[in-house]
């Protein structure tokens, strides 16, 4: 009997997952946003790509250096994409009072924060990958198909995770503060210039910093010069390293999405 | 004597279900404000209730906690007769609802909406195609049905969220203040869609601080005040009080309470309320002579008089006497 009414609340509760990862697609691909991060995401490469081309400023000798210099703007883009699909997020629906028809409807508010959750999760991930994607295309116009780095599959998968961190500050900040224009700002502040002013100082106090998130968004470049040092200097990064950073931003990003969960499901209205 | 519990019992079983009912409801936010102080009431399946007061009386915090989206204080509600705690997702599939006055989702059409909402309500495909396309059929958007929300006004936004209350056909509909904020064409015609979902049967329960609104749609009042029940009545009894004969009186400077218990003591005056500032409703009983003779006695005490006008109580007196009355509490 238990275990029979445990999974009809089961099926209801994978059915209002389903029905919520459907709405809130539709919301997002009827909403500008979704356009405007993979259209940057696009862009930019695109833009690093063309310039030199006809201005004849020319191109650096090697594909590596040449990814590395645009990379430098990774970390840009991951942060504006989860301010973009998830700054706004929980807050949007209060302050458009759109809570009032969302949150009377018989399913649980969980799969509703849920199914937002992972919409702008898959969504952001997709614009990164254009950003990925462009940029191979560029290296294989450039220096030849042969000359995109393989490493570029583990970069990508890492500032996934990376990105997958950022959005769940974007999300947590989205059910905290009332106004969407606070959260999305501070999105951008916070992970580009907080947290990284915040690790600097604990540093200079020398209390330990490896706990921030914020120290690892490097990695997503540097690892194109490990382990062989292939492209330009290699600045090493140990396994150790590697996978004590994947332990500290996934945590981070399942512990700001718990936090924001709390928050919503206590929250009235 | 048996006979007749036993049918009582009958009746209590059958035909006597509480779709509503709170118990000692009250509601403190948390900057202090006391919205509902021991709210009691029981609304029966079929009825037609109006929730009457002024703004903040309490009418929405009453809708949000019948809906889930806050908490009572203390307190109980029950839905169709069973507690609200833990079960609100059974419940809430048997209601309706539009509170205050929601958001929509500009990038969406009214089908797009209306086809989340359905599904959330387990309906299945062919049934949701046929209700959404009756329910804009009788709220009048189904030639906008592929239109964007964002292009539309607000009275077309209100017609939409009475669409969407009714789209899964529930057995209690909740309308919160469903005129405000529309211009007199769009009230016109939000009320006649609700007098016909009135005529199908289904319980409805309404907020407006418009007695005249309510009374065109409903059969029951309940009035509340300051968060609390002030008075509850049928349309019968209102009628029968829109018959009384009243006198509205007007000074021109404040009356002390001993000149206004003089008034009250001329013969035929049955009772003195007052209504606004230096006005004072008079309910008599008798003719147009005795109409002259309470003119005459009152010009006698030399009270500062500039206005006497006989006439029979409408629903705005009605509806200012109970909350004049309630002043003091
Ligand atoms: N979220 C809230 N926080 C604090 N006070 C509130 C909140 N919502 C309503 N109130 C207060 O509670 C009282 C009742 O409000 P409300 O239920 O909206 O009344 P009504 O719908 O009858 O106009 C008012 O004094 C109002 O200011
Ligand atoms: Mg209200």
């Amino acid at each position: 009997m238990e275990q029979g009414s445990l999974l009809v609340e089961w099926k209801k509760d994978a059915y209002e997952l389903w029905i919520n990862l459907k709405f809130e697609f539709l919301k997002i691909r009827r909403s500008s946003k979704l356009l405007l991060a993979i259209g940057l995401a696009a862009v930019l490469p695109l833009l690093f790509y063309f310039i030199p081309l006809l201005s004849g400023g020319g191109f650096p000798d090697n594909a590596g250096d040449f990814i590395s210099q645009n990379m430098n703007f990774v970390s840009l883009i991951i942060v504006f994409t989860a301010m973009l699909l998830a700054g706004d997020i929980i807050n949007k629906e209060h302050s458009n009072k759109t809570a009032l028809i969302l949150y009377p409807l018989p399913q649980r508010r969980t799969n509703i924060l849920i199914s937002k959750y992972v919409v702008s999760l898959f969504s952001s991930w997709f614009a990164l990958f254009i950003y990925y994607l462009f940029t191979a295309v560029s290296v294989a116009l450039q220096y030849g198909f042969s000359e995109i780095p393989e490493e570029m599959i583990k970069s990508y998968l890492f500032a996934a995770l990376y990105l997958s961190a950022v959005l769940s500050v974007a999300y947590f900040l989205s059910a905290w503060l009332k106004s969407p224009g606070a959260s999305m700002t501070l999105t951008f502040f916070g992970v580009m210039i907080f947290l990284p002013i915040t690790v600097r100082l604990l540093d200079i106090i020398g209390i330990d910093s490896s706990w921030i998130f914020t120290n690892y968004s490097t990695i997503i470049t540097s690892i194109f010069r490990f382990p062989s040092g292939q492209f330009g200097v290699a600045t090493a990064i140990t396994e150790d390293e590697f996978y004590k950073a994947i332990k500290v931003v996934t945590t981070s990003a399942i512990i700001f999405f718990l936090a924001a969960f709390g928050l919503e499901l206590n929250k009235e209205a | 004597m048996f006979q007749k519990n036993v049918l009582r019992d009958y009746e209590l079983a059958l035909f006597v279900s509480y779709v509503i009912e709170t118990v000692e409801l009250s509601k403190t936010y948390s900057g202090g404000v006391q919205a509902l102080k021991g709210l009691n009431m029981k609304i029966k399946a079929g009825e037609s209730v109006g929730f009457l007061g002024p703004n903040g009386a309490g009418k929405t915090t009453t809708i949000q906690i019948l809906l889930n989206l806050i908490h009572p204080t203390s307190g109980e509600v029950y839905l169709f007769e069973e507690p609200m705690k833990g079960r609100a997702r059974e419940l809430l599939s048997r209601v309706g609802a539009l509170v205050g006055e929601p958001g929509y989702y500009n990038n969406l059409t009214p089908n797009d909406l209306l086809e989340y909402i359905c599904q959330s309500y387990r309906m299945d495909k062919r049934t949701t195609t046929l209700r959404i396309k009756e329910v804009l059929e009788e709220v009048r958007l189904s030639d906008v049905r592929f239109k964007k929300i964002g292009t539309f006004s607000t009275g077309m936004k209100r017609r939409l969220g009475i669409a969407q209350v009714l789209v899964h056909d529930p057995e209690l509909i909740i309308l919160d203040e469903p005129t405000l904020g529309l211009d007199p064409k769009g009230i016109r015609e939000i009320r006649d869609i609700i007098k016909g979902i009135n005529k199908e049967g289904k319980t409805i329960f309404l907020t407006s601080h418009n007695l005249t609104e309510a009374y065109e749609i409903n059969q029951r009042f309940i009035f509340l005040d300051k968060g609390k029940l002030i008075s509850d009545e049928s349309i019968e009894k209102i009628e029968s009080i829109l018959g009384e004969s009243i006198i509205e009186v007007e000074f021109y400077k404040d009356v002390s309470p001993d000149k206004i218990d003089l008034v009250r003591r001329i013969s035929g005056v049955v009772d003195v309320k007052k209504d606004t500032n230096h006005s004072f409703i008079l309910e008599y009983s008798g003719d147009k002579k005795t109409v002259h003779a309470i003119l005459k006695e009152i010009v006698n005490l030399n009270l500062p008089i500039i206005t006497f006008n006989p006439r029979h109580m409408t629903l705005e007196d009605y509806y200012l006497r109970l909350y004049s009355q309630n002043e003091g509490n």
